[in-house]
């Protein structure tokens, strides 16, 4: 009897407890407010509710539901809603040309996905957007319609296509070399003003830092797991699957001269130590090559060195190299390849989408675009940076003045404590907010100040005809046939694991020939061929 | 006598090792063992002195046998984030009520399906044994969870785990061990079979029921993969180990993501993962008796 | 003649009938069972015919196209897919017998323990990993056996020079089957010792009379006294083979070795869940995998059966 009781006891909290956090799903909310649910993988610093996005909701009559995508779980969640057709209103997915363009292809020829409206007139400053987004005209191919919004870096730099894949190093060591040795016959400096090095004069550094460690320094160089082997930027002619030989015929890029010459270099780099051997464990999804260079085991970094992430870097180096001075521990190193130019990989200016679910009412798309472009505008521009007009900022005499409500400065760090800031999340939706850097309360401008002056100088660079940008055919980046579509994505995952192990030794030469030389590979560059006319 | 035999581990040596005089074979299996125990121990260690060593220790080191920088960041971290707050108390509603549910249903299933000939018993049996090798996969189970309605809600992870076969078999097998009399003398004195069950088999079966509704409750504790697959959207229900998932998931990744704060991902993971063992390992050893003879009862027996 | 018949009938109608109602009770303790199993075992496995099918979500498991066994062809024409297949025998036939030699030592050893309260604390101690998640685990594994990780360094600081074990893909098969037993090897010597505990002492009692020593003594007794539990644990594990450890397999690998080290259900996990290859692919290996399960545990019961030993089908 007793056990009855509990097991009651237990089944009617049970029910009570399951009515409070389990309701039905309904088009609107209690208020009567249309329902917008929305993820995005930069959702996760924020709950999705604030005072921000209650005023957005209020401005618009909806009511925002927003939720976020785990960077690592972000693939396989959108799959699996996309096959148990469970879809939100707006959803984000990183469509690359190169390893995702099928899946588009195949969402929009399943019909799960709902195209933009053809006129866009009515969003002046989305379409103004898109009309600045690169390939979206590819987009388009499958049947005319959008079906997407191409999230774009930075609204107001739309010709920058070189990403910021780039490398950082320890000045202050290459200088404490040279320090060291300054009085020796004939010693010729290793450290370069500018930090721009030939590649000559970048092998001998390396070198040198090699045979010069410090107390922690296990190796010379560490690349993020999705980058390795960096160094062959700089003999490549295409950054992944696909490139084109001097007759304009598609070829296999891994297996082309040039990328051969600079796998060789990087098992040349990976034999003489300036890599680390754990380095072939370094993942995609994990840290470890930063975490690396901030514990001072390698003193070259090759990673992705957005703002966001360069703070983000600067700040963890403070924290665990007090007694390097923080600029020369993390500067900019700029390599000129053997013909005299910098090399980076080029992208497009957008790198992740938003796209809407083929359930999405008319209405309710409308609302989201309504959103967006407001969030585009200057005063919507304004709203996701500062907040709120009259309680976190006012314009006295044209100019923005934040008031001490919404922003005071912390007494310890002299920064912003940080807010969620509802609107900088939405806008998300549409850009990367990269256009807002400059004036973004949040922004550290040291940092901003050294990634825009790497910026000017690349671009400069390549206005003056000396930066390579490493980019794929845009014919074949796009180019849909049923091999490429079903196949491109593994066969460049298999590529660089294949690459990895010959660079360390898991692997002979020939044997990396003919893991690259499969039936797969075979079929996809003949049907590439065929529609190029080759 | 031969249950008394089985309650508890034999504590008197048994077996071959009656001897008196402790031999040198006695010594070396004593020295095999604290080694195989010792080299279970030390992974939780390893991982306890990163959960409380500050980053740059950590990043300097090779082997951090004891931590030599001292920080509890990593703990303060885990302490002070709501969502891992709010993963515990829906864990805690998984495990107290959802133990009770499970339990529940699997012991009458199991109760039913010990007592002999009543109609239609083989062929449930039969109909439940089909089950443990054929499925119908994921997605007709998220298309049932979607027309059911549970899709994003907390009922998810409790209705669909009603029973759980295995735990069922081992409760039927125990039910069956016990004394057939029992059961026909109260037949006999004209009492019907729930009364039978509640008022005889049950009283007689607590261990069991205990060790039944341990493996459940464990269970609870670690679940994550419904809420992963089937609530995708509301992280304010999500359980512990999923909120913790996520938790190492954002220290570790390096996308270009715009606000985020820097944070020492080794030393969060093991921290995070000591706040999910030490609840475990802190009544691990007052259970484990439980444990061990419900397994022993419930599976030699059967 | 036809009375007798009819009457026949109605007899067992009736002897159905009162024996039913006998049982009523215990049909209504059944009821949930049955509602349960039928509503979530049962009524999903009509998905069993995605595996015939092209899925297209928006058109449903109902209204998907027939693709006749294309998703098998192009299965089978993969020659990862026959690899992962590959693996998984391996993997799993190698499990059942390593965890079973490793639950088995584990028990002879404590049983052959005289000092109790070490026992006691040793037996805690080994049983407790069996709790933990294979996410832990595996967090334990990359940790210590990192490059740089604890036992790189003590083998460096012991003179020897580091290894990459966790790029390794034939450590990654030996790292399988040590931390199946580091997990697993004291929980499942519970079984062992309490059989063994049953043993009767005279049995002992008369060896020592004989002369015996003590490894002779476990080896003619205590291990031929466990032989039915294990012989009824093997069978009940053959069922599994094909399953061979997913939650292991995906946690302890890494992006390098993963395609090399697929068994059966990470294949499908990684192509299918959350890959791009279409549901039909994935439930059609699925169903393969499930019949051949199946089959396998049909077979060693046969065989467990004709050896004299019980089976349990």
């Amino acid at each position: 009897m007793k056990n009855f009781k509990l097991l009651g006891l237990g089944l009617v909290a049970l029910a009570s407890i399951g009515t409070l956090t389990g309701c039905g799903s309904s088009e609107y909310d209690s208020k009567g407010r249309l329902i917008l649910n929305l993820k995005n993988v930069y959702f996760d610093q924020w709950t999705g509710e604030d005072r921000y996005t209650e005023i957005l909701n209020d401005k618009f009559g909806v009511k925002i539901k927003a939720s976020s995508y785990d960077y690592n779980e972000w693939d396989g969640m959108v799959y699996t809603a996309v096959n148990g057709d469970n879809l939100p209103d707006a959803f984000h997915f990183n469509l690359k040309a190169y390893n995702y363009g099928s899946t588009y292809e195949s969402w929009v020829k399943k019909q799960m996905l709902k195209p933009l409206p053809k006129d866009l007139s009515r969003w002046k400053n989305l379409s103004k957007m898109l009309s600045n987004v690169s390939n979206v005209e590819e987009l388009k191919k499958i049947d005319g319609n959008l079906y997407c919004i191409p999230i774009m870096n930075d609204i107001n730099n739309v010709k920058k296509d070189f990403s910021n894949f780039t490398y950082v190093y320890r000045r202050d060591l290459v200088k404490a070399i040279d320090e060291k040795n300054k009085n020796k016959a004939g010693y010729e400096p290793l450290y370069r003003e500018g930090d721009v090095y030939t590649w000559d004069e970048f092998e001998r550094m390396v070198d040198a830092l090699s045979k010069n460690p410090i107390d922690t320094q296990k190796a010379v160089i560490a690349d993020q797991g999705w980058a390795f082997p960096s160094i062959t930027n700089f003999y490549k002619d295409a950054p992944h699957c696909f490139g084109k030989d001097e007759n304009g015929k598609a070829i296999n890029n891994f297996t082309s001269e040039n990328y051969i010459e600079g796998l060789e270099r990087s098992k040349y780099y990976v034999d003489k130590l300036y890599y680390s051997p754990d380095q072939f464990n370094y993942t995609p999804e994990d840290n470890r090559a930063n975490e690396s260079y901030l514990g001072g085991q390698s003193v070259i970094l090759y990673d992705n060195f957005s703002l966001s992430n360069y703070s983000k870097f600067r700040k963890a180096f403070k924290k665990n190299q007090e007694t390097v001075d923080l600029d020369d521990g993390t500067a900019f190193l700029k390599i000129k390849d053997k013909d005299g130019k910098f090399a980076l990989e080029g992208t497009e200016n957008w790198f992740s989408a938003t796209f809407f679910s083929y359930a999405t009412s008319d209405q309710k798309m409308e609302k989201i675009l309504d959103i967006i472009d407001y969030l585009l505008s200057e005063e919507g521009t304004r709203f996701a940076v500062y907040g709120e007009e009259g309680y976190d900022y006012n314009i006295v005499d044209g100019e923005i003045v934040l008031s001490s409500r919404g922003w005071e400065r912390s007494i310890d760090t002299g920064e912003y404590p940080p807010k969620t800031m509802g609107g900088k999340y939405l806008r998300y939706m549409a850009t990367l907010g990269n256009d807002t850097q400059s004036y973004d309360p949040f922004t550290n401008l040291d940092d901003y100040n050294i990634l825009t002056s790497w910026m000017n100088e690349m671009k400069q660079a390549k206005e003056d005809g000396l930066l390579r940008v490493v980019q794929e055919p845009t014919d074949i980046s796009w180019m849909s046939t049923p091999t490429k579509n079903d196949k491109t994505n593994s066969l460049l995952n298999d590529a660089n694991v294949s690459a990895a192990k010959y660079c360390f030794g898991k692997s002979s030469m020939d044997k990396y020939l003919s893991e690259l030389d499969t039936n797969n590979w075979k079929t996809v560059l003949a049907e590439i061929n065929e529609k190029l006319g080759k | 006598m031969k249950r008394q035999q089985i309650d508890r581990l034999p504590l008197r040596p048994r077996g071959s090792s009656r001897d008196r005089k402790i031999q040198g074979l006695d010594i070396i299996i004593c020295v095999i063992l604290v080694i195989y125990a010792a080299l279970i121990v030390f992974p939780f260690w390893s991982a306890f002195v990163v959960s409380i060593s500050s980053e740059s220790s950590y990043l300097r080191s090779d082997l951090l046998l004891w931590p030599t920088e001292l920080d509890l960041s990593s703990y303060h971290k885990v302490f002070t984030d709501n969502q891992l707050w709010s993963g515990f108390g829906i864990t805690m509603i998984l495990l107290i009520g959802g133990t009770f549910y499970q339990l529940f249903f699997t012991v009458i299933t199991g109760y039913a399906l010990s007592r002999n000939k009543w109609t239609g018993k083989n062929f449930v049996m039969n109909m439940i044994i089909v089950t443990m090798f054929f499925g119908g996969g994921l997605l007709p189970y998220y298309h049932l969870i979607r027309v059911l309605g549970m899709m994003d809600t907390i009922w998810v992870m409790i209705i669909p785990g009603a029973i759980d076969t295995f735990n069922m078999l081992l409760m039927r097998n125990y039910f069956a061990s016990l004394p057939a009399e029992m059961e026909e003398s109260a037949k006999i004195d004209g009492a019907n079979d729930i009364v039978i069950f509640v008022k005889i088999f049950l009283p007689l079966s607590l261990p069991m029921l205990a060790t039944i509704g341990l493996f459940f409750a464990v269970g609870n504790w670690n679940s994550w993969y419904n809420a992963m697959i089937f609530i995708p959207n509301r992280r304010d229900i999500w359980p512990l180990q999923m909120v913790l998932k996520t938790m190492i998931a954002k220290a570790s990744s390096n996308i270009e993501r715009p606000d985020v704060q820097e944070s020492f991902s080794q030393g969060l993971t093991m921290a995070s993962i000591f706040f999910t063992i030490v609840p475990m390992m802190c009544f691990y050893p007052f259970l484990q008796r439980f444990f061990v003879k419900g397994i022993v009862v419930g599976a030699i027996k059967g | 003649m036809e009375l007798t018949t009819i009457a026949k009938r109605n007899n067992a109608f009736r002897k159905f009938g009162s024996k039913f109602l006998r049982s009523k009770y215990l049909v209504l303790m059944i009821i949930p069972a049955i509602v349960f199993y039928v509503v979530f075992c049962y009524v999903p496995m009509y998905g069993v015919i995605m595996a015939f099918k092209e899925y297209s979500p928006r058109q449903g498991i109902f209204g998907s196209p027939w693709n006749g066994v294309e998703n098998f062809a192009k299965v089978f024409a993969e020659p990862k897919f026959w690899l992962a297949f590959r693996n998984t025998l391996i993997i799993g036939s190698i499990k059942i017998v390593i965890s079973f030699l490793g639950a088995v030592t584990i028990a002879i050893l404590l049983n052959e323990l005289r000092m109790i309260k070490t026992k006691k604390v040793i037996q805690t101690i080994v049983t407790f990993p069996h709790f933990l998640s294979w996410v832990v685990v595996s967090g334990f594994v990359f940790s210590l056996f990192a490059y740089y990780g604890a036992v790189n360094s003590l083998v460096n600081a012991m003179g020897g020079s580091r290894t990459n074990f966790l790029a390794d893909k034939g450590f990654f098969f030996g790292m399988v089957f040590a931390s199946d037993i580091w997990k697993e090897a004291g929980w499942g010597s519970i079984i062992y010792l309490a059989t063994m505990a049953g043993i009767p002492q005279d049995q002992y009692e008369a060896a020592d009379i004989d002369g015996a020593t003590r490894l002779q003594k476990i080896w003619h007794i205590t291990l031929p006294g466990i032989k039915p539990t294990a012989i009824l644990l093997l069978i009940m594990s053959v069922g599994g083979v094909l399953s061979a450890g997913f939650d292991q397999i995906l946690n302890l690998g890494n992006q390098l070795i993963r395609e090399d080290v697929h068994i059966i259900d990470t294949y499908i996990y990684y192509h299918a869940v959350i890959g791009s290859d279409s549901a039909g692919v994935g439930t059609a290996i699925g169903l393969f995998k499930s019949v051949i399960s199946f089959t396998l545990v049909i077979i060693v019961d046969r065989i467990a059966k004709a050896c004299g030993e019980r089976g349990i089908i």
